[in-house]
């Protein structure tokens, strides 16, 4: 369960002052598949950073999975990430110095899973990514669309209850684009919630509803018919 | 977790590539200098502490004079050893004499004769074991080293090379002299290189009585209070005033030689025997600066190396921003990101170590060399181990840290974005590049100065002409080897005199003059030279004439000007002179020369003509055919002394062990100047290609829009130039406060000219355009459309 309430995000610098979010009301629940879409710098990422819980908003409340998160400090918020959401970049963020396996095992590791069960846990997430054969391989010797599903592995190795995906696709040609959304449609299916930021309707497709923002403001929702 | 963190930690070092190739050589450098240096450091500042209860042994100085006649000794009359050995003097347990030994140099073992060095050899008195317990007797008794007046104390060293054994006990040694056996009685490990008392050859103090043949009024050795050749020690009672014991000492002179004038009586101060080797009688601290120097160099040279390494770490902490990042957002805390960089540091400070060790072991012999200490550094020791390992935490507390926190601190959505917060502390790398730079500044100004002053030492006027002589140290029948070694062809002239000049003329106060002050204690060097001497050695008579052959001039003087001006008379020539019981008068001055270190001013000197006294050759070639010459010296040696080994030193080498300190000082700064100044380029090359790679994209774009080259190399190199000129800004006073300092110790000396501040600054804006341009330069030729396309 997520739910913000007039959630705001001020950027101050020196000389400017900018409204990224102007008062954002929203409800997530488990198991839904939300896409957010809008124009450039409308927002999206700076929602998105908030609910996956990487910054703290400059006013409104913060609902996550019945906790209060909106005044928490980094380390607590830190502490809550951990395990509980994955994230998709629309760059991969793998670390180049790591290979796929090691990428897929990090968050295990900070995890403290233990050895055996880690290695079940991130070999059965490189088979379900379908990049097992490739899993000595460093992120440069990959794909565009090898090192997202190396990437969505890493999302989900610690089975979050919740997925955040900023532009996942943005990078990849259609049918690896195509195969990604299908990835993320089948992790909804087996209930795990996901929030996805995109700029392509037909990926939008692929989820129960659509949040459309315009100047850091909810303006429409569509629900999928 | 743990390997996985060094795993990575390895890996990420790799993947540094010549980054961590700089930092791992660098700090390797840096480590293995200043261990090294502090070595040193630790070795003269535990000087002659092996003694046990040395805190509580002295030696008695004595002080001579007032005003600006004092002088302080770091030796006593042999009476004072009695007095302080009798019981007398109330806190003192226990009181030994050693002296010096010059009646005899050569020994025969079996049927092999050895020269022996002069400064190896030595008189002690027979207890002198009770007070200096710290010389390990590996065979016979150390409380009766000496069981017979016929023993002989032996280290380990000579026991050797004499029996081809250490337990030499029983075996016998003829001073060739005199043909008097010597039985060894005790045989001693050598003396450690920290020991200021280094005697390998020790006849015990009962010998050197039977040789005594008076003086003046005092017919025995033990009476005599006229001889200052005694280094006299005393181990007190736990809280004895030592100036208590001083004043006792003087008592006792006074008791004993009432009668004398009140200037002839001198003062007793006791001197720790731990501070005898860094600080002077008279409490200058000539050694401890020197100490204070090698220990600043190596802390300036180990903060040298952490600011590097602060500033490659910091610089490459910028390109893992991402890195971070990531990790953050799959679950890393601060605390597993701390420990992971702060591995990382560690691994790369072992691999230094690692490399450090290899390096000691390399410098070893220059170390050697360098300080003249023969034992003492062994990578084995557990002493250089601690060293080696508290130079490792201190670095990784210094350098580790502040970087391991600054990048587990990087906000996570920043970093993602490729922005690091390193960005932000590009202020303080600029401060460190500065400090950094001020040190190798500094440095270089140090270089320069001290290479100015040795030259200026080398190119000083000696008031006579040292070169091609060698010279022969006799025992009796001087004046006639003289007059046929001077026949030889390849011969200029043989002149005589009492002793070597740079090994230290004695000197007296028993002088007297018309107009003396009376009660003055005026010290004055005195030597015995033959009638060629002074027109031999190229010295100039500025007054007078020489000394004529015969028997006319035995009560003639000669003084050098430091002495006609210091004893306050004018129109010397003439006016009657006492010295000793000779009455006579001054015939002639000569021009000062130069017969002690740089740091010293000429002293008094007076030259009398006493050439039977004289035991020293000064044999002048012709400069051409020295081999002949010295052939041919070694010819009539063996005809005269077929007993004893020829052996002849060279004048100029004398001279340039005089100064030998000086050219260390120098030779050591050099050393260091070049390693602060290589290990400060390496800081600034990683920084300038750090910020060359950062800025690859727009150069790219400056290149499309149409900057040339050399504008592309100025934008790069601005900035560092800008540091190093600060640097320099700052550097240059404080190098010169030093410096003066420096050069105070030295009575002749070059002044600090501006010159030395421009060639300082040009020659570190020099080394750091050349550091910098090289990655500007690579920089700027970059294809503009590979950089472009790389982001
Ligand atoms: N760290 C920051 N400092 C200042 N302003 C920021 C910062 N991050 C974002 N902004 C501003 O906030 C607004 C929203 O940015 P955001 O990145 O959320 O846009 P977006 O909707 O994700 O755009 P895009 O579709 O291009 O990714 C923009 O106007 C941006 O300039
Ligand atoms: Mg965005």
């Amino acid at each position: 369960m997520i739910q913000t309430v007039n959630l705001q995000k001020l950027f101050a610098t020196e000389e400017v002052e900018t409204t990224a979010l102007n008062g954002i009301n929203m409800d997530v629940k488990d198991g839904e598949f939300v896409a957010i879409m809008g124009p450039s710098g409308c927002g999206k990422s700076t929602l998105l950073n908030i609910i996956g819980l990487l910054d703290n908003p400059s006013e409104g409340e913060y609902n996550f999975y019945g906790t209060e998160v909106s005044k928490m400090t980094e380390r607590q918020r830190a502490q809550l990430r951990k395990g509980s959401i994955g994230f998709v970049f629309q760059s991969f963020n793998l670390i180049d110095e790591l290979t796929v396996y090691e990428n897929v095992e990090l968050p295990l590791l900070y995890l403290k899973t233990p050895a055996d069960e880690r290695k079940a846990r991130v070999e059965e997430a490189l088979n379900r990514m379908n990049i097992m054969h490739r899993r000595n391989h460093f992120p440069q010797q990959l794909s565009g669309g090898q090192q997202q599903r190396t990437a969505i592995a890493r999302a989900v190795v610690a089975k979050p209850k919740l997925i955040l995906a900023d532009e996942p696709t943005g990078n990849l040609d259609s049918k690896n684009g195509e195969e990604v959304m299908k990835l993320l449609g089948e992790l909804n299916d087996e209930g795990t919630t996901i929030i996805m930021v995109t700029h392509s309707p037909y990926d939008a497709g692929f989820a129960h509803r659509t949040v459309n923002l315009f100047d850091g403001k909810v303006v429409t929702e569509n629900i999928r018919v | 977790m743990l390997t996985n963190t060094l795993k990575l930690a390895w890996r990420n070092l790799k993947a540094g590539g010549w980054y961590s190739a700089l930092n791992v050589g660098g700090l390797a450098v840096v480590l293995a200098v200043s261990v090294l240096l502090l070595w040193w450091v630790k070795d003269e500042l535990t000087f002659d502490r092996f003694h046990p209860a040395a805190d509580r042994i002295y030696r008695v100085n004595s002080r001579h004079g007032t005003g600006a006649d004092e002088q302080y000794w770091r030796t006593a009359p042999a009476p004072i050893g009695v007095a302080a050995a009798s019981g007398r003097v109330p806190g003192v347990e226990k009181a030994i004499r050693t002296a010096g030994l010059y009646d005899f140099n050569t020994l025969r073992v079996g049927d092999q004769t050895y020269a022996e060095r002069n400064e190896d050899l030595g008189y002690a008195d027979e207890n002198f074991l009770d007070v200096f317990g710290g010389f390990r007797v590996l065979y016979g008794s150390a409380t009766q080293p000496f069981p017979t007046p016929n023993s002989v104390v032996l280290t380990e060293e000579i026991a050797q090379k004499y029996f081809g054994t250490a337990n030499a006990i029983g075996k016998t040694v003829t001073v060739v002299d005199s043909n008097r056996v010597f039985t060894v009685g005790a045989v001693l490990a050598n003396m450690p290189d920290n020991s200021s008392y280094r005697r390998k050859i020790i006849f015990p103090m009962s010998l050197r009585k039977r040789l005594f043949t008076g003086n003046g009024p005092w017919k025995r050795m033990d009476d005599d209070w006229g001889n200052f050749s005694f280094a006299t020690y005393v181990k007190v009672a736990p809280g004895v005033d030592p100036a208590r014991v001083g004043k006792t000492l003087d008592d006792i002179q006074r008791a004993a030689r009432g009668q004398s004038e009140p200037g002839q009586l001198s003062n007793y101060r006791l001197q720790t025997l731990t501070t005898q080797h860094l600080y002077e009688p008279d409490g200058h601290d000539t050694g401890m600066q020197q100490v204070r120097m090698m220990g600043l160099i190596a802390l300036l040279l180990l903060s040298i190396g952490c600011i590097n390494y602060v500033n490659l770490t910091t610089a490459r902490a910028t390109r893992r921003a991402r890195e971070v990042g990531v990790r953050k957002v799959v679950g890393a805390e601060s605390g597993h990101l701390m420990r992971q960089l702060l591995v990382e540091s560690l691994l790369t400070l072992l691999l230094s170590l690692t490399l450090a060790v290899g390096l000691i072991q390399l410098l070893i012999p220059y170390y050697r060399e360098l300080t003249g200490k023969t034992l003492g550094f062994s990578i084995l020791d557990p002493q250089v181990w601690l060293f080696l390992v508290g130079a490792l935490l201190i670095t990784l507390l210094l350098a580790g840290v502040y970087p391991a926190l600054l990048i587990a601190r990087f906000d996570p959505i920043r970093s993602l974005r490729g922005r690091g917060a390193a960005g932000a502390h590009a202020g303080l790398r600029r401060v460190l590049v500065v400090t950094q730079f001020a040190l190798a500044t500094a440095l270089i100004f140090s270089t320069i100065v001290i290479g100015n002053q040795l030259a200026f030492l080398q190119k000083r006027d000696l008031g006579f002409n040292k070169e091609h002589i060698f010279t022969i140290q006799t025992n009796d029948k001087t004046e006639s080897f003289r007059k046929v070694l001077a026949n030889e062809s390849s011969i200029r002239h043989v002149a005589t005199a009492m002793v070597e000049l740079t090994s230290g003329m004695g000197s007296t106060s028993d002088t007297e003059w018309d107009g003396k002050t009376p009660g003055r204690s005026f010290m004055m060097n005195q030597i015995s030279v033959s009638h060629n001497f002074v027109t031999d050695m190229g010295m100039k008579l500025v007054a007078g004439r020489n000394f004529r052959e015969g028997k006319a001039d035995s009560l003639a003087f000669i003084i050098n000007e430091t002495a006609v001006r210091d004893m306050g008379i004018t129109d010397p020539v003439g006016k009657r002179f006492k010295l000793h019981d000779w009455d006579g008068q001054i015939i002639g001055v000569v021009k000062d020369f130069v017969f002690q270190s740089a740091r010293e001013k000429v002293t008094p000197t007076i030259l009398f003509f006493r050439p039977e006294w004289n035991g020293t050759l000064y044999v002048r070639t012709t400069g051409q055919n020295t081999k002949q010459a010295l052939a041919a010296a070694e010819r009539l040696w063996k005809q005269k002394n077929p007993q004893y080994p020829f052996e002849y030193t060279f004048l100029d080498e004398s001279y340039d062990r005089l100064y030998k300190a000086e050219q260390r000082t120098g030779q050591l700064f050099q050393f260091f100047a070049g390693v602060a100044i290589l290990i400060s380029c390496l800081g600034l090359f990683g920084l300038a290609a750090y910020t060359a790679e950062q800025r690859t994209k727009e150069i790219g774009v400056r290149k499309v829009l149409g900057a040339s080259i050399p504008s592309i190399v100025g934008l790069l190199s601005k900035d560092f130039l800008t540091l190093v000129l600060v640097a320099i800004v700052i550097a240059s006073p404080l190098a010169w406060w030093a410096m003066s300092k420096w050069l105070q110790e030295f009575a002749y000396k070059v002044t600090i000219e501006w010159w030395v501040f421009a060639l300082a600054g040009a020659l570190a804006v020099g080394i750091a355009l050349l550091t910098v341009s090289f990655q500007s330069i690579k920089a700027a030729l970059t294809d503009p459309v590979k950089s472009l396309r790389s982001e």
